[in-house]
């Protein structure tokens, strides 16, 4: 890339700046402050304040900075008597409609400990009680401006806040419409749950016919909070800092796979003010969700983690101090027979513990331990390329890059819940013009941005893609003939026609071949992977599907796992070092058949069924713990210093430390002091682990890091063709009335048992796991109403919901995202897609 | 203005015929809406969400553009539409009376509507007649220089269901 600059004279001064900047970044970046409350860097310029205006030699007015972009030769003023009495004009005006007591009163300076300004400002409180008084970007241009007075009378708006949501509200009162937050949450974060409604001097902020946020698909990531300029957007129950001490930490969340980096406001008594995402290197609304930002804090506040050790006696569990509880344990593991003991560990805990929790397990059984991983994404992947003599190009993945050019291809990934960041990354590409096919036969919330969105059935995905190559290949047959095996699969394909495929699919042809334009007319695709992808029963298929496309096109795959320290195991489970649970079904039976006795917990399990003796080890007192026969504290992430990987297969060291008075101690503490009570050496490489080299050296020496050039040939084995048969010749409305294909989707929060929906308050108004999504067409012909509670039947069991139409769902589908709790939830997720009747429930 | 039960259709059939043939492309958005205007009279959420389903774009965005042009309304009951121009033109020929007249009238301030009548009265800015001007439009007829006493005619009119009026030549 060639690096251009513009060479520009601003206020006499020479700036060098980069092409494409706007004049008031470049005059930022030369230090000169130009005053304005709508423009932020990473958001798109409205020039709606039009405090930024400057005075640029030739044009015929002023012109707003932060929407002009920096010439060569241009010479710019940006302040002058003129310009400074402007400013200070319009910011009378916005000052017209905002309580401005907080900046002209002369009580000000004792208002905070006599409250005389609380009637003054039309606002319940006045600025005392204002959010951001203090913090606020209006004050901080008023301060520049040095405003002295408001000409006009000042509006009372009287417009009534939003008090219904959980972790965010909002006072129009405040608002100065800058459009930041719309802007940010259409642009940014892809939501475009913030509107501007209405002209003229009702002009407010709002949501979809009004509704609150929690009723808008608003995800609450929070990012409105970080952009508004005055206390318009705030954080519920967050009020400004006057002067307090406060302690900033940052830390790694390792809630899900992103890991992204978020920063802990404590106050002096060590209580917590607020968690945001970082704004070390990108600004804060570039990453983190609620999750992190409002979940985390509740855990903490509430103390939640750090749970005493408990164990079994003849009145139930009790308290004990760890001393005892691992005696216990240990007395019992002396006398238990290593193959009726199982070690069952999830992802959550860092990778030191979850390495010396492995060689615990090993050592004792001399067996394996298993990973419980329902997702089973990245291993299936590998074996896979195994199978097939393929290898995909990670190349993305290793590099520690995600795609930064070029056009994106997603299919089953709701990436805006399984991936936030990357799908913040691909909204930014999007805006420079990069193009996005969707295919999803499930919920997609990221599917309204794209280019092109196509719905085939669930199931059917691979079909969706083979009539896209086929067309393809009938449409450009000279550019594909790169590598080998193409005669083969046209030959294979040639019984097939692509309207016959298209319509087995679900799709239509039209969109097939708006589909194919576009692939054909772009270049430098990627193929997103979702676990959704994989977890169902034609995985191979679809695998198959996008490897024959993304060879014909060069394209890159990129699977996206969605859980902390996936990619790791993934890579420990590839090389044989640990196995694979999908589900627990299988572990049950063992259970049920006394072939297990024993079983060690590290993390959560959704297990009905409990053994003879039962260890959870886990920073959460979760539901399995309340069954355990010793539970044993874990750590949890913000309480100790160290290693996660995230969804890059990047390790992430967490240095923050949480103060904690309880009795705790992390993982491979705990299991060192077991192994000494068993008489077992101590963990060969225990320390070495915790040493930071150790996990990046078994990363690197993975060679899923480094691309070897594999097989690369077009494949369409036999069995794949007959399956194309039997799909195209299967009766598809074998669905009989009531019945629907259920889409069993991911839910990240459930994490190591805590579950955020009921253990947060307002987080279940928030994301409800109970929604059912149905197409609103199949909700009239059930007879169903929205909100309406129901009964979806299968085979064996059956599982209540809430009823919510969502245009998204294709007619015949039900979407159920449930935090997956016990074994018959663990077996529904494991499957991907089932069969199931809604039914009303009659309490 | 036609009703909301068309021929015995219900929104969902009518939306999906206005649809029909339309590419959803995102510039078809604000035609798309007239007809649904024209066709239904007002926009209940679903049919929002159903176009936004269709075009691509986010329901709260629509509800945005609705809310911004006075051409498109949210309630359902306003039989009658009265628009009193008030642009340049019309406002030196005295619309702000005019205005006050049917307020007065039918006792409903400006951005108003009566459910009781199914009246709706509201103000709007040029309607690019002003030769003719004070206009008002009453259900989409134009009537042209309108003064005090035919205000009262037009009322009238109204409630007693008769649509009778002398349409000005446009």
């Amino acid at each position: 890339m060639e690096e251009k600059t513009v060479k520009l004279k601003i206020n006499g001064q020479l700036v060098e700046a980069e092409a494409g900047v706007s004049v008031l970044q470049a005059a930022r970046q030369a230090g000169i402050y130009i005053p304005s409350l709508c423009e932020l860097e990473e958001l798109p310029a409205t020039a709606s304040c039009r405090l930024c205006l400057v005075d640029i030699k030739g044009r015929p007015s002023f012109i707003p900075a932060c929407a002009t972009r920096a010439e060569d030769g241009m010479e710019i003023v940006t302040s002058s008597d003129e310009l400074e009495r402007l400013r200070l004009d319009i910011l009378e005006m916005i000052l017209s409609e905002h309580p401005y007591f907080c900046l002209l009163c002369g009580e000000k300076a004792t208002c905070h400990d006599l409250k005389v300004t609380m009637a003054k400002a039309f606002e319940p409180g006045g600025c005392v009680f204002c959010p951001k008084d203090g913090q606020c970007d209006l004050q901080r241009v008023a301060s520049y401006l040095n405003i002295k007075k408001v000409s006009f009378k000042l509006r009372e708006r009287s417009r009534f806040q939003w008090l219904k949501d959980p972790f965010i509200s909002h006072n129009p009162n405040l608002c100065i419409l800058c459009g930041r937050c719309v802007n940010v949450c259409g642009e940014i974060r892809g939501e475009n749950v913030l509107t501007v409604v209405n002209r003229g001097e009702t002009t407010a902020i709002g949501t979809f016919y009004n509704h609150p946020l929690k009723e808008s698909n608003c995800s609450f990531c929070g990012a409105c909070l970080d952009v508004c300029p005055t206390g318009a957007m705030s954080e519920k129950g967050l009020f400004a800092d006057r002067g307090e001490k406060l302690n900033s930490q940052e830390m790694i969340c390792s809630l899900c796979g992103c890991g992204c980096e978020l920063e802990i406001e404590s106050r002096e008594d060590g209580s917590w003010r607020r968690i945001s995402p970082s704004s070390q290197d990108q600004p804060a609304f570039m990453s983190g969700c609620l999750r992190g930002r409002f979940g985390l804090k509740e855990i903490l506040a509430g103390n939640k983690p750090g749970e005493s050790p408990y164990l079994r006696t003849k009145d139930g569990l009790e308290k004990v101090s760890l001393e005892e509880a691992l005696s216990a344990l240990a007395a019992r593991l002396k006398e238990a027979r290593a193959e009726e003991t199982a070690f069952v560990f999830s992802e959550s805990a860092p990778v030191e513990d979850l390495l010396a929790f492995v060689s615990l397990g090993q050592d004792f059984s001399q067996r394996d331990v298993f990973w419980y991983y329902p997702e089973n994404f990245l291993s299936r992947l590998k074996g896979f390329e195994e199978q097939n003599r393929l290898e995909f190009d990670y190349s993305s993945l290793s590099s520690n890059q995600w795609p930064d050019k070029g056009c994106f291809f997603i299919l089953d990934s709701d990436l805006k819940s399984e991936a936030v960041t990357l799908w913040l990354k691909i909204k930014k590409q999007l805006r420079a013009g990069a193009r996005l096919i969707t295919l999803d036969s499930g919920f997609n919330s990221v599917e309204v941005q794209a280019n092109l969105k196509l719905k085939p059935l669930p199931g059917r995905e691979y079909l969706a893609l083979l009539a896209i190559f086929k067309l393809w290949l009938e449409k450009q047959p000279g550019s594909l003939k790169f590598y080998p095996g193409l005669e083969e699969l046209a030959g294979k394909l040639s019984h097939y026609q692509v309207e016959e495929l298209a319509a087995s699919s679900g799709l239509s042809v039209a969109s097939v071949e708006a589909a194919v334009n576009l692939l054909a007319g772009n270049n430098h695709w990627t193929f997103i992977l979702g676990e959704r992808f994989l977890r169902q029963a034609s995985w191979q298929e679809n695998l198959l599907a996008v490897w024959n496309l993304s060879l014909g096109l060069a394209a890159q795959i990129l699977p996206v796992s969605s859980k902390i320290n996936e990619v790791f195991l993934a890579r420990l489970a590839t090389q044989g070092k640990i196995k694979i649970m999908t589900e627990t079904r299988n572990l049950e039976d063992l259970i049920k058949g006394k072939k297990i006795r024993n079983l060690y917990v590290y993390g959560d399990l959704p297990l009905d069924e409990k053994p003879e003796f039962l260890v959870v080890h886990n920073p959460f007192f979760s539901r399995l713990g309340k069954r355990s026969d010793v539970f044993l504290p874990a750590s949890f992430f913000p309480e100790q210093g160290n290693h996660f990987v995230d969804n890059r297969g990047r390790l992430k060291k967490n240095s923050f430390c949480l103060k904690n008075e309880a009795e705790l101690t992390s993982g491979r503490q705990a299991f060192n002091k077991l192994r000494e009570k068993l008489r077992m050496a101590e963990c060969p490489d225990s320390e070495s682990v915790g040493s930071d080299n150790q996990p990046e050296a078994l990363l690197v020496s993975d060679h899923m890091t480094e691309f070897k050039s594999g097989l690369k040939r077009y494949l369409l084995p036999e069995e794949m063709v007959l399956k194309i048969q039997s799909n195209l010749t299967e009766d598809r409305g074998g669905l009989t009335f009531g019945e629907f294909m259920v889409v069993v989707e991911q839910n990240l929060d459930l994490y190591s048992g805590f579950d955020f929906p009921t253990e947060v308050s307002g987080y279940n108004q928030a994301r409800n796991p109970e929604l059912v999504l149905i197409n609103p067409e199949d909700v009239g012909r059930q007879g169903l109403q929205a909100g309406q509670a129901v009964k979806i039947n299968f085979a064996k069991d059956t599982l209540g919901g809430i009823i919510k139409p969502d245009f998204g769902i294709i007619p015949g589908v039900l979407v159920i995202r449930p935090l997956i709790t016990d074994s018959f939830l663990s077996h529904i997720y494991e499957q991907g897609l089932v069969r199931g009747a809604v039914e009303l429930k009659n309490d | 203005m036609k009703n909301d039960t068309d021929g015995g259709r219900g929104v969902p059939e009518v939306v999906e015929s206005l649809l029909a043939g339309l590419p959803p492309d995102r510039k078809n958005l604000i035609f798309f809406l007239h007809e649904v205007q024209r066709e239904l009279g007002y926009f209940s959420e679903e049919v929002v969400l159903q176009a936004a389903h269709y075009f691509s774009v986010s329901p709260a965005e629509i509800f945005g553009i609705l809310t911004f042009y006075s051409a498109f309304k949210l309630n359902q009951s306003c039989v009658h539409q009265i628009k009193v121009c008030q642009g340049t033109a019309c406002h030196v020929r005295g619309s702000e009376a005019i205005v006050k007249e049917f307020s007065r009238l039918l006792g409903l301030k400006p951005g108003e509507f009566d459910s009781r009548i199914g009246v709706s009265l509201e103000v709007v800015n040029c309607l690019g007649c002003c030769a003719i001007g004070p206009v008002v439009v009453v259900d989409g007829k134009y009537y042209a220089r309108v003064n005090i006493k035919e205000v009262e005619k037009i009322v009238a009119g109204l409630t007693t269901g008769e649509n009778s009026h002398e349409s000005a030549e446009v």
